[in-house]
């Protein structure tokens, strides 16, 4: 029994320390964001030799939202002739089909590929098959929902005048923020992670991730890595750790803005982060590894890198230590735990809030101009254990695939536009 | 000048006073020895409740006796250090009928909150855990109470310990929070001011906690320890911490939209 209780006590002081880890990352993120020097990207660059872009956009059932993406990429500022637009119809039962061939009969570069066969059905596997077709040599992904801005075709893409530069990633931004505190939540946790998480990685030349949508990428180098991997979820964070392995640097532009649509319920919201989580998860356990055993990759970026690839982890060891916590009280120890947990309970809350501390969450949101919104913070509490629970199971969801070789299947969001 | 920035004035045709950065590439224009001054001053105000613990838990004591009858200050050493005050008051077990009864309750809270549409899935999740707790507490109750370890003394030591904790850390956690918000030297004092306001609220707060949860183990019994101590602890002292925290950030957040001059931009 005195060694039980020992080890449940050392697990309390290590997960302390985890958090408080997360908490000086974060705070230094903060910080570089509000009052540091900012990194911008190449837009000033002006070059009339434009590449030949691909803009790939997996869709299945996407019926209410796919006239809006085609509708706002036709009118990119960018050459029609160095363009081609390859909407991924993935086995869609609704009019998505329809939708796409009204467009590519009036547009010559809109050019749907069509997967009803028995292929199989996700993002990954989707990519794949659009890439065997695009002539690109970058590759452009939007997700169906969203809404790219008129010049935002010409700001990703222009980057890639760097031959050091994989991959970009621009900023998401919810178009839907009104309508419900789910979506207005979502705001403020998105401001959290691009205006200053995903700006101050790029600032102190850390992993700012590619994100699988408003993002690029060169064509040869995902044909070299033999393209997605149709059994990881999270194909973005997958790529992110392949171009890095690879040499290459993922840029991130935070003024290239691109609307998107938040889940409106919380069940939808549920399986979204549940599904990151075990995609996540499972490039933790392919990459953690190799990525310290590169020679490439700073020993700064290694740490980061790390980080980022434990945070959608990290939620289950705190679950653990709440376990943990709960045993130790009926086993009389608290006594002497209590101080630790006070500090558990305020750094993880602080730290993940929702995957960022509260101050985090605010400064975004006072760099981006709202203030109303911010009186919402306090909310997060609640947040905070709705994604414990469900990154917890995400988690558990990735371990089962790891032992059991498990195929994960893909489990499209749900979409609200119209409704 | 035309409307062209992020706030638009009162109508579409009005003109506006200020065009602001866009938002991607600008920073807050701060004062850096500021923040530098607020952070040190944070830990200073930490060091100093850390320091002065037996005074701060003897004040919370104090103010908490005249509530509850029968009550008297006690004194202990915890962690070979720190010396702290905190009230000896009754408790009782529950009977072996409550626990049952309790076992039920939280059964139904457990299995049948899912179904409520009327509350969100994250106040679902937090009513589950609170049960979950209580269900814990209760079998514990049922099958060995002779085991459980502590007295209602044990567990008013143990919520001074975290109390006292908790308004050590404030200071820290806004301090850092607030530090980089120094663009003059009127919001650094107004920082200060936010701190020992949430101090004084916390104080409060503290103490009316502590009256209800011994009362409340008097009357209800220990079964309620655990809850009171993981759903109602120092996680439920965050809501508060951030609830004044965003309430000053949306007010400084209107104020700074009105003056450039705090705003820098990225080149």
């Amino acid at each position: 029994m005195g060694l039980l209780i020992f080890f449940l006590k050392v697990y309390i002081v290590m997960l302390v320390f985890v958090i408080i880890l997360y908490i000086i990352r974060h705070f230094v993120f903060t910080y570089n964001r509000v009052m540091g020097e900012q990194r911008v990207s190449y837009h000033d660059v002006l070059d009339s030799d434009l590449p030949y872009v691909s803009v790939l956009i997996p869709m299945h059932n996407e019926e209410k939202v796919a006239r809006y993406v085609l509708d706002a990429i036709i009118l990119q500022d960018y050459p029609k002739d160095k363009i081609e637009v390859i909407p991924i119809n993935d086995h869609s039962t609704d009019k998505t089909k329809d939708i796409l061939e009204e467009y590519a009969s009036k547009y010559s570069y809109i050019k749907p590929l069509h997967r009803l066969g028995d292929e199989q059905r996700g993002k990954p596997s989707a990519l794949n098959d659009a890439l065997k077709l695009a002539k690109g040599e970058i590759i452009v992904i939007y997700d169906a929902d969203y809404i790219p801005p008129k010049g935002q075709l010409r700001e990703l893409v222009i980057n890639f005048i760097d031959p050091e530069v994989g991959a970009v990633m621009g900023r998401v931004v919810p178009i839907n923020t009104p309508k419900n505190l789910l979506t207005r939540l979502l705001d403020l946790e998105r401001s959290g992670g691009y205006q200053i998480d995903q700006q101050a990685r790029y600032n102190l030349g850390l992993i700012p991730q590619y994100g699988g949508t408003v993002g690029a990428f060169r064509k040869e180098l995902i044909l070299k890595f033999g393209g997605f991997d149709p059994e990881v979820l999270a194909e973005d964070t997958d790529l992110t750790f392949k171009m890095y392995l690879e040499g290459y640097k993922v840029l991130y532009i935070n003024r290239a803005e691109c609307y998107e649509e938040a889940p409106e319920s919380w069940k939808v919201r549920a399986r979204q982060i549940r599904r990151w989580s075990r995609g996540h998860n499972q490039v933790l356990f392919k990459y953690l590894i190799p990525f310290w055993k590169s020679k490439d990759i700073s020993l700064m970026q290694k740490i980061d890198g790390t980080l980022l690839l434990f945070i959608y982890m990290v939620p289950f060891l705190m679950l653990l230590g709440f376990v943990d916590s709960i045993l130790l009280f009926y086993l009389g120890e608290m006594e002497i735990m209590s101080i630790f947990i006070v500090i558990l309970s305020l750094m993880a809350y602080n730290s993940f809030g929702n995957f960022a501390p509260f101050f985090q969450i605010g400064l975004a949101g006072f760099l981006d101009g709202v203030s109303r919104r911010l009186r919402l913070l306090p909310l997060f509490y609640f947040v905070f254990l709705f994604n414990l629970w469900y990154t917890s199971l995400g988690f558990i969801d990735a371990l089962v695939d790891l032992i059991t070789k498990r195929k994960a299947v893909w489990q499209k969001t749900e979409r609200f536009r119209g409704s | 000048m035309k409307s062209m920035g992020l706030n638009s004035g009162s109508s579409a045709n009005s003109e506006k006073k200020i065009i602001h950065y866009a938002r991607f590439g600008k920073i807050l224009n701060v004062k850096k020895p500021l923040v530098y001054i607020q952070l040190l001053f944070s830990v200073v105000i930490s060091l100093i409740l850390l320091l002065n613990l037996k005074e701060v838990s003897h004040l919370i004591s104090y103010f908490s006796i005249y509530f509850l009858n029968d009550a008297r200050i006690l004194e202990e050493t915890v962690a070979s250090f720190f010396k702290l005050n905190y009230i000896g008051y009754s408790g009782r077990f529950p009977s072996l009928y409550e626990s049952v009864i309790y076992i039920f309750i939280s059964l139904i809270f457990i299995l049948y909150i899912p179904k409520v549409n009327l509350l969100s899935a994250p106040i679902k999740i937090y009513v589950q855990f609170f049960f979950l707790v209580l269900l814990c507490s209760s079998l514990f109750f049922y099958l060995v109470p002779y085991k459980f370890p502590y007295s209602s003394n044990n567990f008013s030591l143990l919520y001074m310990t975290i109390q006292v904790g908790i308004l050590s850390f404030i200071p820290v956690v806004l301090g850092f929070a607030l530090s980089l918000l120094n663009v003059s030297t009127a919001i650094f004092f107004l920082n200060i001011l936010i701190t020992f306001i949430t101090l004084i609220y916390s104080f409060v707060f503290g103490v009316v906690r502590y009256i209800a949860m011994l009362y409340l183990l008097d009357k209800l019994s220990y079964i309620w320890m655990a809850n009171f101590f993981f759903n109602l602890g120092p996680l439920l002292d965050m809501i508060y911490i951030s609830s004044i925290y965003s309430f000053y950030l949306s007010i400084l957040s209107e104020k700074y939209a009105t003056k450039i001059a705090y705003w820098r931009w990225v080149y």
